[in-house]
Protein backbone atom coordinates (compact mmCIF):
# COMPACT_ATOMS: atom_id res chain seq x y z
CA UNK A 1 0.00 0.00 0.00
CA UNK A 2 1.21 3.33 -0.84
CA UNK A 3 1.08 5.79 1.79
CA UNK A 4 -0.59 9.67 1.18
CA UNK A 5 1.78 12.14 0.54
CA UNK A 6 1.56 14.82 2.88
CA UNK A 7 2.00 17.66 0.57
CA UNK A 8 -1.43 16.26 -1.25
CA UNK A 9 -3.21 16.43 2.35
CA UNK A 10 -1.92 20.11 2.14
CA UNK A 11 -3.05 20.70 -1.24
CA UNK A 12 -6.51 19.52 -0.36
CA UNK A 13 -6.74 21.55 2.64
CA UNK A 14 -5.41 24.95 1.81
CA UNK A 15 -7.80 24.68 -1.09
CA UNK A 16 -10.54 23.88 0.98
CA UNK A 17 -8.96 26.55 3.54
CA UNK A 18 -9.09 29.65 0.74
CA UNK A 19 -12.61 28.24 -0.51
CA UNK A 20 -13.89 29.11 2.88
CA UNK A 21 -12.44 32.35 2.78
CA UNK A 22 -13.63 33.34 -0.56
CA UNK A 23 -17.48 32.38 0.84
CA UNK A 24 -16.59 34.25 3.85
CA UNK A 25 -15.95 37.76 2.40
CA UNK A 26 -17.85 37.50 -0.81
CA UNK A 27 -21.48 35.97 0.27
CA UNK A 28 -24.22 38.74 1.87
CA UNK A 29 -26.13 35.66 4.00
CA UNK A 30 -25.03 35.80 7.12
CA UNK A 31 -25.94 31.70 7.51
CA UNK A 32 -23.64 31.28 4.59
CA UNK A 33 -21.19 33.06 6.19
CA UNK A 34 -20.56 30.84 9.08
CA UNK A 35 -20.69 27.54 7.42
CA UNK A 36 -18.05 29.03 5.05
CA UNK A 37 -16.07 29.34 8.65
CA UNK A 38 -16.81 25.34 9.09
CA UNK A 39 -15.01 24.90 5.95
CA UNK A 40 -12.18 26.92 7.13
CA UNK A 41 -11.69 24.83 10.36
CA UNK A 42 -12.09 21.17 8.81
CA UNK A 43 -9.56 22.45 6.28
CA UNK A 44 -7.26 23.04 9.44
CA UNK A 45 -8.08 20.01 11.01
CA UNK A 46 -7.28 18.22 7.83
CA UNK A 47 -4.04 19.61 8.20
CA UNK A 48 -3.44 18.73 11.55
CA UNK A 49 -4.53 15.04 11.56
CA UNK A 50 -2.26 15.12 8.39
CA UNK A 51 1.25 16.22 10.33
CA UNK A 52 0.13 14.08 13.15
CA UNK A 53 0.69 10.74 10.84
CA UNK A 54 3.71 12.50 8.99
CA UNK A 55 5.70 12.68 12.26
CA UNK A 56 4.06 10.01 13.94
CA UNK A 57 3.06 11.68 17.24
CA UNK A 58 -1.24 12.26 18.74
CA UNK A 59 -0.49 15.83 19.29
CA UNK A 60 -2.08 16.63 15.89
CA UNK A 61 -4.97 14.44 16.64
CA UNK A 62 -5.16 16.15 20.32
CA UNK A 63 -5.65 19.69 18.62
CA UNK A 64 -8.23 18.48 15.97
CA UNK A 65 -10.30 17.05 19.17
CA UNK A 66 -9.88 20.44 20.75
CA UNK A 67 -10.66 22.43 17.13
CA UNK A 68 -13.95 20.58 16.53
CA UNK A 69 -15.07 20.95 20.23
CA UNK A 70 -14.14 24.55 19.71
CA UNK A 71 -16.29 24.83 16.16
CA UNK A 72 -18.91 22.99 18.10
CA UNK A 73 -19.33 26.39 20.50
CA UNK A 74 -19.00 28.97 18.02
CA UNK A 75 -21.24 27.49 15.74
CA UNK A 76 -23.82 27.33 18.92
CA UNK A 77 -23.15 31.02 19.66
CA UNK A 78 -23.61 32.34 16.12
CA UNK A 79 -26.30 31.07 15.40
CA UNK A 80 -27.86 32.50 18.58
CA UNK A 81 -26.63 35.95 17.41
CA UNK A 82 -28.30 34.86 14.28
CA UNK A 83 -31.84 34.13 15.90
CA UNK A 84 -31.48 37.04 18.07
CA UNK A 85 -30.74 39.33 14.77
CA UNK A 86 -33.52 38.27 13.65
CA UNK A 87 -35.80 38.54 16.60
CA UNK A 88 -35.25 42.21 15.61
CA UNK A 89 -35.04 43.02 12.73
CA UNK A 90 -36.31 40.89 9.24
CA UNK A 91 -32.97 40.55 7.37
CA UNK A 92 -30.28 37.89 7.39
CA UNK A 93 -28.23 40.07 5.06
CA UNK A 94 -25.04 40.95 6.40
CA UNK A 95 -25.17 44.14 4.57
CA UNK A 96 -28.12 45.56 6.54
CA UNK A 97 -26.43 45.40 10.12
CA UNK A 98 -24.10 48.68 9.80
CA UNK A 99 -25.28 50.12 13.10
CA UNK A 100 -21.54 49.92 14.50
CA UNK A 101 -19.90 51.30 11.58
CA UNK A 102 -18.52 48.47 10.37
CA UNK B 1 -6.08 1.72 -3.06
CA UNK B 2 -5.66 4.29 -0.20
CA UNK B 3 -4.21 6.84 -2.69
CA UNK B 4 -7.43 6.55 -5.04
CA UNK B 5 -9.33 6.48 -2.28
CA UNK B 6 -7.99 9.82 -0.65
CA UNK B 7 -8.22 11.79 -4.10
CA UNK B 8 -11.95 10.43 -4.38
CA UNK B 9 -12.99 11.69 -1.13
CA UNK B 10 -10.94 14.81 -1.43
CA UNK B 11 -12.91 15.59 -4.91
CA UNK B 12 -16.07 15.50 -3.36
CA UNK B 13 -14.90 17.28 -0.30
CA UNK B 14 -13.66 20.42 -2.80
CA UNK B 15 -16.87 19.83 -5.06
CA UNK B 16 -19.19 20.07 -1.86
CA UNK B 17 -17.26 23.13 -0.37
CA UNK B 18 -17.12 25.16 -3.32
CA UNK B 19 -20.91 24.22 -3.21
CA UNK B 20 -21.61 25.53 0.12
CA UNK B 21 -20.12 28.70 -1.24
CA UNK B 22 -21.83 29.17 -4.45
CA UNK B 23 -25.55 27.54 -3.75
CA UNK B 24 -28.04 30.24 -3.91
CA UNK B 25 -30.78 28.46 -0.54
CA UNK B 26 -28.90 27.85 2.44
CA UNK B 27 -30.69 24.57 2.77
CA UNK B 28 -29.31 22.96 0.01
CA UNK B 29 -25.53 24.58 1.49
CA UNK B 30 -26.09 22.87 4.91
CA UNK B 31 -26.83 19.33 2.85
CA UNK B 32 -23.69 20.09 0.80
CA UNK B 33 -22.04 20.99 4.19
CA UNK B 34 -22.70 17.35 5.40
CA UNK B 35 -21.08 15.49 2.02
CA UNK B 36 -18.34 17.44 2.70
CA UNK B 37 -17.87 16.38 6.60
CA UNK B 38 -18.68 12.62 5.21
CA UNK B 39 -15.90 12.79 2.78
CA UNK B 40 -13.30 14.91 5.52
CA UNK B 41 -14.36 12.09 8.13
CA UNK B 42 -13.48 9.23 5.16
CA UNK B 43 -10.05 11.47 4.48
CA UNK B 44 -9.46 11.03 8.52
CA UNK B 45 -9.74 7.55 8.29
CA UNK B 46 -7.18 6.91 5.22
CA UNK B 47 -4.91 9.36 7.61
CA UNK B 48 -5.07 6.61 10.18
CA UNK B 49 -7.00 8.53 12.70
CA UNK B 50 -10.44 6.84 12.69
CA UNK B 51 -11.21 7.94 16.56
CA UNK B 52 -11.23 11.55 14.86
CA UNK B 53 -12.94 10.29 12.04
CA UNK B 54 -15.79 9.27 14.46
CA UNK B 55 -16.08 12.44 16.69
CA UNK B 56 -16.35 14.38 13.17
CA UNK B 57 -19.13 12.43 12.29
CA UNK B 58 -20.94 12.76 15.66
CA UNK B 59 -19.87 16.24 16.63
CA UNK B 60 -20.19 18.26 13.12
CA UNK B 61 -22.69 16.35 10.68
CA UNK B 62 -24.49 14.77 13.79
CA UNK B 63 -24.90 17.65 15.86
CA UNK B 64 -23.85 21.01 14.15
CA UNK B 65 -25.00 20.39 10.97
CA UNK B 66 -28.00 19.93 12.60
CA UNK B 67 -28.02 22.88 14.63
CA UNK B 68 -27.64 24.70 11.22
CA UNK B 69 -30.47 23.46 9.64
CA UNK B 70 -32.87 23.40 12.73
CA UNK B 71 -31.75 27.03 12.76
CA UNK B 72 -32.45 27.78 8.82
CA UNK B 73 -35.88 26.20 9.16
CA UNK B 74 -36.55 27.97 12.21
CA UNK B 75 -35.79 31.76 10.43
CA UNK B 76 -38.30 30.17 7.64
CA UNK B 77 -36.20 32.43 4.43
CA UNK B 78 -38.61 33.71 2.38
CA UNK B 79 -39.04 33.27 -1.37
CA UNK B 80 -38.04 36.78 -1.91
CA UNK B 81 -35.26 36.71 0.22
CA UNK B 82 -33.76 34.10 -1.97
CA UNK B 83 -34.37 36.12 -5.02
CA UNK B 84 -32.04 38.61 -4.11
CA UNK B 85 -28.24 38.87 -5.00
CA UNK B 86 -25.89 35.88 -3.25
CA UNK B 87 -22.81 37.75 -3.52
CA UNK B 88 -21.51 41.57 -3.25
CA UNK B 89 -20.86 43.58 -5.85
CA UNK B 90 -17.28 43.37 -6.43
CA UNK B 91 -16.11 40.11 -6.12
CA UNK B 92 -12.95 40.09 -8.23
CA UNK B 93 -10.70 42.07 -5.38
CA UNK B 94 -11.47 39.49 -2.61
CA UNK B 95 -11.03 36.80 -5.01
CA UNK B 96 -7.76 37.68 -5.96
CA UNK B 97 -6.76 38.53 -2.72
CA UNK B 98 -6.93 35.17 -1.63
CA UNK B 99 -5.58 33.62 -4.25
CA UNK B 100 -2.07 35.63 -3.78
CA UNK B 101 -2.78 34.39 0.00
CA UNK B 102 -3.10 30.49 -1.30
CA UNK B 103 0.16 31.41 -3.43
CA UNK B 104 1.75 33.36 -0.99
CA UNK B 105 1.03 29.68 1.56
CA UNK B 106 2.17 27.69 -1.61
CA UNK B 107 5.35 29.69 -2.17
CA UNK B 108 6.41 29.09 1.39
CA UNK B 109 5.19 25.10 2.12
CA UNK B 110 5.60 23.09 -0.91
CA UNK B 111 8.87 23.99 -2.11
CA UNK B 112 10.11 22.74 1.50
CA UNK B 113 7.75 19.54 1.15
CA UNK B 114 8.12 18.33 -2.62
CA UNK B 115 11.57 19.43 -3.75
CA UNK B 116 13.88 20.15 -0.33
CA UNK B 117 12.78 16.61 1.12
CA UNK B 118 11.22 14.46 -1.47
CA UNK B 119 13.26 11.86 -0.49
CA UNK B 120 12.29 11.47 3.32
CA UNK B 121 8.22 12.04 2.64
CA UNK B 122 7.11 8.30 3.22
CA UNK B 123 5.49 9.34 6.48
CA UNK B 124 6.75 6.33 9.40
CA UNK B 125 4.16 5.39 11.07
CA UNK B 126 4.37 3.30 14.34
CA UNK B 127 2.96 0.44 14.75
CA UNK B 128 1.88 1.72 17.92
CA UNK B 129 -0.03 5.10 16.29
CA UNK B 130 -2.09 2.63 13.92
CA UNK B 131 -4.98 4.66 14.96
CA UNK B 132 -5.60 3.12 18.41
CA UNK B 133 -8.32 4.64 20.42
CA UNK B 134 -7.08 3.66 23.84
CA UNK B 135 -3.18 5.29 23.61
CA UNK B 136 -4.96 8.28 22.19
CA UNK B 137 -7.00 8.69 25.38
CA UNK B 138 -3.95 7.58 27.29
CA UNK B 139 -2.14 10.79 25.42
CA UNK B 140 -5.68 12.75 25.93
CA UNK B 141 -6.12 12.19 29.74
CA UNK B 142 -2.45 12.01 31.12
CA UNK B 143 -0.48 14.76 28.79
CA UNK B 144 -3.53 16.95 27.55
CA UNK B 145 -5.13 16.76 30.86
CA UNK B 146 -5.40 20.43 31.88
CA UNK B 147 -6.49 22.26 28.47
CA UNK B 148 -9.52 19.13 28.01
CA UNK B 149 -10.43 20.66 31.20
CA UNK B 150 -10.35 23.95 30.52
CA UNK B 151 -12.13 23.29 26.96
CA UNK B 152 -14.81 21.75 28.72
CA UNK B 153 -14.96 25.52 30.59
CA UNK B 154 -14.97 26.66 27.24
CA UNK B 155 -18.30 24.79 26.44
CA UNK B 156 -19.91 25.43 29.77
CA UNK B 157 -19.42 29.32 28.73
CA UNK B 158 -20.44 28.88 25.72
CA UNK B 159 -23.97 27.55 26.97
CA UNK B 160 -24.58 30.00 29.46
CA UNK B 161 -23.84 32.64 26.47
CA UNK B 162 -26.51 30.69 24.15
CA UNK B 163 -28.98 30.66 26.80
CA UNK B 164 -28.92 34.31 27.60
CA UNK B 165 -28.38 35.24 24.01
CA UNK B 166 -31.36 33.37 23.08
CA UNK B 167 -33.30 34.80 25.82
CA UNK B 168 -36.11 37.82 24.89
CA UNK B 169 -35.07 40.79 26.50
CA UNK B 170 -36.33 41.93 29.89
CA UNK B 171 -37.75 45.14 28.00
CA UNK B 172 -39.74 42.91 25.51
CA UNK B 173 -40.77 40.46 28.60
CA UNK B 174 -42.28 43.63 30.45
CA UNK B 175 -44.01 45.25 27.45
CA UNK B 176 -45.53 41.27 26.89
CA UNK B 177 -46.71 40.77 30.49
CA UNK B 178 -48.07 44.59 30.06
CA UNK B 179 -50.15 43.36 26.95
CA UNK B 180 -51.39 40.69 28.97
Amino acid sequence: MIDIPVSHCLALSSLLFFTGVIGFIIRRNLIVMLMSMELMLNAVNINLVAFSRHLSSFEGQVLAIFVIAIAAAEAAIGLAILVALRRNSPSINKDDYHALRG
Amino acid sequence: MAVALFYFFGLVALIAGILVVILRNPLHGALSLFGMFFSIAGIFVLLNAPFVAAVQLIVYAGGILVLYVFVIMFMGLSSEELRQRRFHRNIAVPVVLAGLLAAGLGFIVYPRLLLGQSGQLAPTVSEALGGNPSTFGHVLFRQYAVPFELLSLVLLVGMIGVVILGKPSNKRRREDSAHD
